[in-house]
């Protein structure tokens, strides 16, 4: 049973002055003299200690930060590309796709970063950086699909109607001039003006229907910056905030449909983004909950939940199949290739789960007894049936495994131990926003090593509990506590009772009991006493820390930036509140929508 | 030295074949062979951990007979001796090669140096290697440096002293492996924006494609439709729309590279008859024993020697940098925990594997590279002669500690190096007794990290005006850190060399 044994200052206070440089209790905004370099030119200035209660102080008249011409992510940029053509040449979209595929595959994979030094908290969404291959390959991609389009009697009569294939040559101008206007709406995702008009008549340049004109036209649409990038010119200005604008409607059909669907708006968007109407708050809130109810927003779910959990950083799970020791470990559940994905499609397909499909809470999601495990290999480990994907998921047969953090993905190391330090920095970290100052850097040369008599547990304690060593106050204070509730799961995350120990040639040298009884400090000045997962859950979910956390990451990922506590404190405190009160997680995400932070940008013309 | 007539023929392990022109025929047509100043070429490859013991990286102390003295220090250095035994040649364990490949020709050509020190605790870093000392993990737990600098690779790419005409570059620079090892203004052109990575390759046949692709007919009589792209970026920054100053940038760091497009793509290869590879290097990296299977590793990483070493040839390139996260080691597992932090185990088990790998690293890497570039571009100088391939370890003889970087280098960079030099610049009157192993001492350096990245670049051809970004004489932000602790002591730095000066015995 959980208890709270010592709420005191007193201890913490003890407990940090054994750690290397301590952290600031102090709520971080803007960073003076900024020295942490970053794309977006953001700092991190948050250390997940905004307040006693983990709220965020919320004032109206703080201007936002900036957040310059966004860059579409590798991914959104192809979702963009595909859309596109099934907007317009639905029949030859996947075969003009599949011809700019080599091209669009060698656009550099975006970075999932806090900043230049940092990923974990971070996003892919955050990496701004402008690659000579993002430029070269997306006009190389852009080329290609002009020359499908433009090469193809089919695609241009698809594309451009049947003034571009008859043989009447009276109406080509006017098809040309249609053409920039209807397709360049799609693409440039704005109204076409005339200025538009004249710069692509002349790069067309060319009387009639010009194979290399349409090509050339279709190119520098698709490598144009109101493709690549989101355009944020701004409408009216923001009363009392002389820096901040109203995005025009068709920007914010932009943030909408690259936010939820990671890709560019749909025509119904289009048409209240063009007719005006979604600048009428009821017709706005309308289209939001359209856009989150359609399936492309898992897309968004799904990258954000695998980016804020660090999802990318799951080792293989077979990297170690064929070694004595680890094949006498893993025993007759030896992994596949498949496994790591197995795991991490549990959490993800549980975000999808709870975020859209079946809307639940924070609390839902995170305490949840699911198995969203769709392999054998899996589902055996959670000893439960496997799950088609559609029906109601089948529950974890152990009652301990409670938590977000008792799933596979979060458990298993691709090695022969269990890592309880990770663990606990992973919490601590990625569900609690709390970076625990660095370790002393002699201690990192230190090796968590098998023992013929000692569990992970016990090495871990004797090297970093040591009394009066600097391990000792940050291992106690920040990490071990949460990493050893779990260590009732071996490296693969199978339950057990009892750690079996091996030699390193995997001889069975005995078997010792596994000890879960651990006291986590959540909030930092609060010991409590747990013995389990499921122990654990509700402590992190009393602290409030949790909620606060959350609504770090998902603003993160929502603007593209690191936040910034005073400026951002009430979109921030929308989502911490909203995710603790028990709204539903699709309430939490569209409440943000709704913020006039969401719908406004800060435009500094001479910072 | 490789010795070719007419045309050369460079036959690379993807089956890829290149006939060159010979290379003096690529110099401008007033110069000749004899008093033409050839181009330089720069290629940095750096590897991850170190934690090399100094018995096992460095050569015998035996061979150091010189001694000068660095601000009343005495440095010691000495000429390389290759051993040959049983068909191996060895400078010491790690530099060691087959005898074939590891020639007393290319020793003469290399330099090994030691002492060389970032006086702070950068521990985990990739942007050390190359200046940019701010790319590291955040574990100095007072301040360390979290700044970003561009990285020297850059500055040379975009210098015009090292580029004093740019025909037949196709690619100013080749950033190949695991990435966060270049880094850029992200408008290099104007040296302005934010400081960012330069995303790395790992394709060779991409690389090699970029490069080695004929342009598009260049007879077409329309208006490129990359000049009309510029056009289109220029209208959103000085139209009518609104934009702010960041925007702006934004536009600009996108134009920049619009406008390197538009350069290559006016850049015709010098090469000919190239016939494109059959292998790409991820077919390597996409096997799943990749990880603990040097021979595969050795076959990723010579592909890409072989796009570096064709680019030199033809002149379509002049600077590579290649970070390699490899272990070239059959270990399975953990590396970091389970061979590099346990490196100074006094029974040296784990220590092994480290020599193991890095030797492999060296003859399959390194002196691949070295041999690929040792072709003669003139009557008794090569192509080596003229560059400078360095390798460059994350730590020194302990893991995670940035005590004597061990520097090894091939080429003198058209004579700006003494070349079979083996340099000990560290200060033997310091001893710094840490971790496992109390024999294994470290001793800090005389010469900074920052003072031989500016030998490196004055190397290069490049003036103190276009790399000293500090005004420290050096390369990159100079920090010690404020006072001693468990990792140095700021006073042991008093008596080093000027961040600017040349470094003695190599220069």
């Amino acid at each position: 049973m959980n208890r709270q044994i010592l709420p005191t200052l007193f201890a913490v206070g003890l407990a940090l002055a054994g750690c290397q440089g301590e952290v600031s209790l102090t709520p971080q905004g803007d960073r003076p003299g900024g020295t942490q370099n970053t794309n977006n030119g953001s700092t991190n200035g948050n250390n997940g200690l905004n307040g006693p209660d983990f709220k965020f102080a919320c004032d109206e008249d703080a201007e936002l930060p900036e957040i310059p011409l966004r860059r579409l992510s590798k991914e959104q940029y192809m979702f963009t590309v595909q859309d596109l053509l099934r907007q317009v040449v639905p029949n030859q979209a996947d075969q003009i796709y599949a011809a700019a595929l080599p091209r669009v595959s060698l656009i550099p994979e975006d970075a999932p970063q806090l900043d230049g030094n940092n990923k974990h908290g971070g996003f892919r969404r955050l990496d701004q950086a402008i690659q000579q291959q993002f430029v070269d390959h997306t006009l190389e991609a852009a080329t290609v699909i002009g020359t499908q389009v433009s090469e193809s009697a089919a695609n241009l009569e698809a594309m451009l109607g049947t003034c571009a294939t008859d043989s009447d040559t009276a109406n080509d101008d006017a098809c040309i001039v249609d053409f920039i206007e209807s397709f360049g709406q799609l693409a440039l995702r704005r109204p076409v003006t005339s200025d538009d008009i004249a710069f692509y008549q002349s790069v067309y340049a060319d009387s009639g229907i010009s194979t290399a004109g349409v090509r050339d036209m279709i190119a520098v649409m698709l490598s144009s910056p109101d493709f690549l990038y989101q355009v944020e010119s701004a409408a009216d200005g923001v009363d009392g905030k002389p820096n901040q604008y109203n995005l025009d409607t068709f920007e914010l059909a932009n943030r909408l449909a690259f936010h939820f669907w990671q890709s560019m708006p749909d025509s119904e968007l289009m048409a209240k983004a063009a007719d005006g109407t979604l600048s009428d708050p009821a017709v706005y809130e309308a289209e939001v909950k359209r856009i989150f109810e359609d399936p492309k927003t898992n897309r968004s779910v799904q990258r954000f939940v695998t980016e804020w959990l660090w999802l990318d950083e799951l080792p293989e799970m077979n990297g170690l199949v064929g070694t004595p020791l680890y094949d006498a470990f893993a025993g007759e559940d030896s992994p596949s290739d498949d496994l790591k994905e197995d795991m991490v499609a549990d959490v993800v397909s549980a975000g999808s789960y709870y975020f859209q499909e079946n809307p639940g809470s924070f609390d839902d999601f995170f305490m949840s007894q699911k198995s969203f495990a769709r392999s054998a290999e899996l589902a055996k480990i959670y000893d439960t049936p496997i799950w088609d994907g559609g029906s109601e998921p089948p529950t974890f047969s152990d009652p301990t495994r409670v938590g977000l953090f008792t799933r596979a993905a979060f458990l298993a190391t691709g090695v022969v131990n269990t890592r309880p330090i990770m663990k606990g920095v992973f919490i601590r970290e990625g569900l609690l926003c709390t970076i625990p100052p660095p370790p002393d850097a002699n201690a990192v040369n230190t090796m968590i090593d098998l023992r013929p008599d000692m569990t992970t547990r016990e090495v871990v304690e004797e090297i970093t509990e040591a009394p009066g060593t600097s391990c000792a106050g940050c291992h106690l204070t920040y990490i071990n506590g949460l990493g050893f509730p779990t260590e009732n799961y071996d490296a693969l995350g199978r339950s057990r009772t009892h750690q079996t120990l091996f030699d390193l040639d995997g001889n069975i040298l005995g078997t010792k009991e596994v000890n879960t009884l651990s006291h986590p400090r959540v909030p930092l000045d609060t010991i409590h006493e747990v013995s389990s997962g499921a122990e654990l859950t509700p402590v992190l979910i009393d602290s409030g820390q949790l909620y606060s956390c959350f609504a770090r990451n998902y603003v993160r990922f929502t603007f593209a930036r690191v936040e910034n506590d005073q400026k951002d404190g009430c979109v921030l405190e929308t989502v911490r509140s909203l995710a603790q009160s028990g709204a539903t997680l699709p309430e939490v995400m569209i409440s943000l929508a709704l913020r006039p932070e969401f719908k406004q940008r800060t435009l500094l013309e001479n910072p | 030295m490789t010795s070719l007539n007419r045309r050369q023929f460079l036959r690379g392990a993807g089956g890829f074949t290149l006939a060159l022109p010979f290379l003096p025929s690529l110099l401008p047509r007033s110069a000749s062979a004899q008093d033409t100043v050839f181009p330089k070429r720069f290629v940095a490859m750096a590897t991850h951990h170190g934690g090399i013991w100094n018995q096992n990286m460095y050569p015998d102390l035996s061979t150091l007979t010189e001694s000068t003295a660095i601000s009343g220090q005495t440095v010691r250095g000495g000429a390389l001796q290759l051993e040959t035994a049983a068909g191996k040649a060895s400078l010491s364990r790690v530099l060691s090669a087959d005898s074939a490949a590891l020639t007393s020709s290319i020793a003469e050509k290399m330099m090994v140096l030691q002492g060389i020190d970032v006086p702070w605790y950068i521990a985990h870093h990739t942007g050390g290697h190359l200046g940019n000392y701010g790319r590291n993990d955040g574990n100095d737990p007072t301040t360390g440096i979290t700044e970003f600098r561009p990285t020297i690779d850059q500055i040379m790419a975009w210098s015009p002293s090292f580029y004093p005409s740019l025909d037949g570059v196709l690619e100013r620079s080749l950033v190949i492996g695991d990435g966060r090892l270049s880094y850029n203004w992200s408008s290099p052109s104007t040296r302005a924006g934010e400081v960012q990575d330069i995303a790395a390759e790992h394709s060779s046949l991409a690389l090699f494609n970029r490069i080695f692709v004929p342009n598009e007919d260049p007879t077409s009589t329309r208006t490129p439709v990359v000049d009309r792209v510029m056009e289109n970026y220029r209208r959103l920054r000085n139209g009518n729309r609104r934009v702010s100053a960041a925007d702006k940038q934004r536009l600009d760091d996108h134009m920049d590279r619009i406008g390197e497009l538009q350069r290559r793509l006016n850049t015709t290869s010098n090469c000919v008859d190239i016939v494109v590879p059959t292998v790409d290097s991820r077919s390597y990296r996409s096997q799943s024993s990749y990880p603990y299977d040097p021979a595969a590793m050795e076959g990723f990483w010579q592909l890409h020697n072989d796009v570096i070493a064709a680019a030199f040839l033809c002149n379509s390139c002049r600077v590579a940098t290649m970070h390699c996260g490899d272990t070239f080691s059959t270990f399975q597992g953990d590396w970091h925990q389970s061979v590099a932090h346990k490196a100074n185990l006094p029974a040296g088990v784990e220590q092994e594997v480290i020599v193991e790998g890095h030797q492999n690293f060296f003859e399959a890497v390194f002196l691949d590279l070295v041999k690929k570039l040792d072709v003669e571009e003139a009557p008794g100088v090569s192509m080596l002669d003229n560059s400078l391939v360095m390798w460059s370890q994350e730590s020194g003889n302990h893991t995670h500690h940035s005590f004597s970087l061990p520097i090894v280098t091939a080429g003198s960079a058209g004579g700006f190096f003494k070349t079979g030099r083996y340099a000990d610049y560290r200060n033997l009157l310091i001893d710094k007794s840490a971790g496992e192993n109390p024999t294994e001492l470290m001793h800090p350096g005389l010469v900074m990290h920052n003072q031989w990245l500016a030998n490196v670049c004055r190397s290069m051809g490049l003036s103190p005006a276009e790399f000293d970004l500090e005004g420290n004489g050096g390369y990159g932000i100079f920090y010690t850190q404020p006072s001693a602790n468990w990792y140095c002591d700021p006073a042991w730095y008093n008596n080093r060399a000027g961040l600017g000066d040349l470094m003695p015995f190599i220069t």
